[in-house]
């Protein structure tokens, strides 16, 4: 944009000390954002370890979907014995209150595919607002709004969700609120570093002297030209944010019962691990394979994204 | 270097600040009737009237904050000393006698009615001497393990390492000690499931009670320091004064220690302290896993009971914690760092 004919402004970067010159983790961002445009989906699947990640997140995914089919009873029946081991009846043996624990493990990977996505899109759609604003104001508002998040960030994330949750109770939209509020901070920081590489740009200075409001020209001209790393950097919250939810449910601040969810299964069945450890071991390996298959694939995009 | 420390610690100040008023704000979002809480079911309206008026839960809650950090002890004198116009009356509580926070009174809890701060302290010690003896095992471990895997890149070695850490750190740490327990607890039956404490046991006298949960713990840490030591040592292993000091005929285990260790470990060790928000919600939940009586699990508690005072003194010293590691941090990076230092 700096060679345009006719703009008499220095170009982009060179000598004008203010500048704000972006950092190296701009360049990462906008690097693996480059290269996913460039080799477009095949070359996510250049890496073994991407391919294996994304293998184990569309088995679950799958699963999901076929749960009722595939379920030999509903998640919530009353089926058989208390604490039955595994039998042909009932593979993954019953639960404390007589339930399958195979058909609620099949359930339970709904919830947390749901809400893990959607508690990310809330993060970055807040984390896009107060990064732009703080971004493209700076000064004061840049400040308050910094010294706030740092508070945020400051705070251990998990004290962060007990306290929000157990002041609104536990429900699917809490859970989403809590991860999202979490997760804003760092978006917000990422999303403002990248405003502050394009604000100067020519057409950013053209829209504001015709005249364009600054809502316009935040959502408008610089959002756009930011949006791309923000989007790969929020597929790799997506696994963090899974982790969350599972630990959440394990807490008891997760979606109440009966709904299955992995965290509460194993929370559930912890006081009976020595005589039943089939209630609570197949949750916790569904749950970390789930997380472990997200981590993988955002691990092995990222590794791809920097050969290239 | 006195002026980043002294700002630092304004903003620390200011963390805590922000933390306790939004501790009392959300939990001022929802009613919750306290004085029901500690009498029960059957308590008569009379009796929860009046523990009302003596918790000074009539009181607005910007009061009840104000009162929670100066204390009300000070207000009947000054009632008697101005009149009763010059302060806020009708909410102060009967047995006026709260110190506050800034002279070291966290209240008393709203569930038990006993005092906060020594149980919120007994917990903290206990959580100390859990995160302490974990920390202190898992880092030269996962240290050493990083730069195995960081001196040949691409080795069997490295591989190995690197997907078992990424496996282990990526498991929700829950799901790892469910895993662990069943293992030790279930099938080898030569560790307890349970970490328990009586409220005047200490956890340094029973050991064997600390195995399982520091094992869960460096299963869940190790792997990310050990990645984060391998990055950095790959890197390093790259420069060119490596190669250099390879080509000049330097035995390799003298190229490592002299060389590439000094640099490769820099970055490790700030991200191991800045890692320590994310060791207290994993000794959170591993509290919660083995019964252990430590401050998280004190915290979690409290949050589902709603017991304000005791969530408010948590939090603050959870914080606190938290940012003070944060400086000790950056501190400890601007020592090792010459360039920093010199600037």
């Amino acid at each position: 944009m700096a060679d345009w004919p006719g703009t008499d402004k220095a170009p982009h970067g060179s000598g004008n000390p203010q500048e704000p010159r972006p950092s190296r983790f701009v360049h990462r961002v906008l690097d693996r954002w480059r290269a996913f445009r460039r080799g477009k989906a095949a070359y996510l699947l250049e890496s073994g370890v991407a391919k294996a990640g994304i293998g184990i997140v569309l088995f679950w995914v799958i699963t999901a979907i076929l749960a009722p089919v595939l379920a030999p009873y509903g998640p919530n029946d009353i089926t058989g014995a208390f604490k039955a081991p595994p039998s042909s009846a009932h593979i993954m043996g019953t639960d404390l209150l007589g339930r399958d624990v195979f058909s609620r493990l099949l359930y339970g990977s709904r919830p947390i595919l749901v809400l893990a996505p959607l508690s990310v899109l809330c993060a970055v759609a807040a984390g896009i607002v107060l990064g732009l604003a703080s971004g493209y104001f700076g000064g004061r508002v840049d400040d308050v709004i910094m010294r706030l998040l740092d508070a945020v960030m400051a705070f251990p994330t998990l004290l962060l969700y007990m306290i929000i949750i157990a002041a609104v109770g536990a429900s699917a939209f809490n859970v989403i609120v809590a991860i999202a509020f979490g997760g804003t901070p760092g978006i917000a920081r990422v999303v403002r570093s990248l405003v502050l590489d394009v604000r100067n740009r020519e057409f950013v200075q053209a829209a504001r002297l015709r005249g364009e409001s600054p809502l316009y020209v935040m959502f408008r001209e610089i959002l756009p030209n930011c949006l791309g790393p923000v989007v790969v950097d929020a597929c790799l919250r997506i696994g963090y944010a899974a982790f969350s939810i599972g630990t959440l449910g394990f807490l008891g601040l997760g979606l109440p019962p009966p709904n299955p969810d992995w965290g509460r299964m194993v929370a559930e069945g912890r006081q009976h691990l020595t005589t039943a450890p089939w209630i609570v071991l197949f949750p916790s390996l569904a749950i970390s394979t789930l997380v472990v298959g997200l981590n993988l694939f955002a691990d092995g995009v990222n590794e791809s994204a920097h050969r290239l | 270097m006195a002026e980043i420390i002294l700002r630092r610690f304004g903003h620390l100040l200011l963390t805590m600040f922000i933390v306790s008023v939004t501790v009392f704000v959300i939990s001022e979002i929802v009613p919750i009737d306290v004085a029901r809480n500690i009498l029960g079911q059957f308590a008569t309206q009379e009796s929860i009237d009046a523990l009302r008026e003596r918790l000074g839960l009539n009181c607005p809650s910007s009061v009840r904050y104000v009162t929670w950090l100066i204390g009300d002890d000070w207000i009947p004198p000054a009632r008697d000393l101005l009149g009763t116009r010059a302060l806020p009356s009708g909410c102060t509580p009967e047995g006026a006698d709260r110190k506050g926070l800034f002279r070291g009174d966290m209240g008393i809890s709203t569930v038990t009615g006993g005092e906060v701060r020594p149980y919120i302290f007994r917990r903290l010690r206990n959580s100390l001497i859990l995160a302490g003896t974990a920390f202190v095992i898992i880092m030269p471990v996962a240290l050493f393990l990083g730069v195995l895997a960081g001196l040949r890149e691409g080795g069997i070695l490295d591989r190995v390492i690197s997907v078992l850490s990424l496996v282990t750190t990526a498991s929700p740490s829950f799901a790892l000690g469910v895993i662990l327990v069943v293992i030790f607890a279930y099938w080898l039956d030569i560790l307890p499931g349970i970490s328990a404490l009586t409220d005047t046991d200490s956890a340094l006298g029973s050991p064997e009670k600390l195995v399982m949960p520091i094992m869960v713990l460096f299963f869940a840490e190790a792997g990310y320091v050990a990645r984060m030591t391998r990055a950095s040592m790959v890197d390093v292993m790259r420069e060119p004064y490596i190669r250099t000091a390879i080509l000049k005929g330097l035995p390799r285990w003298k190229v490592v220690f002299k060389h590439a260790l000094r640099n490769a470990l820099l970055a490790p060790i700030t991200v191991i302290m800045l890692h320590i928000n994310w060791l207290i919600g994993g000794v959170v939940v591993v509290e919660m896993l083995f019964g252990y009586p430590g401050l998280g699990s004190a915290i979690l508690t409290a949050s589902l009971n709603k017991d304000l005072y005791v969530i408010e003194a948590g939090a603050l010293v959870m914080t606190f914690v938290a940012v003070t590691s944060q400086l000790l941090a950056d501190l400890l990076y601007s020592y090792l760092n010459p360039r920093i230092r010199e600037s």
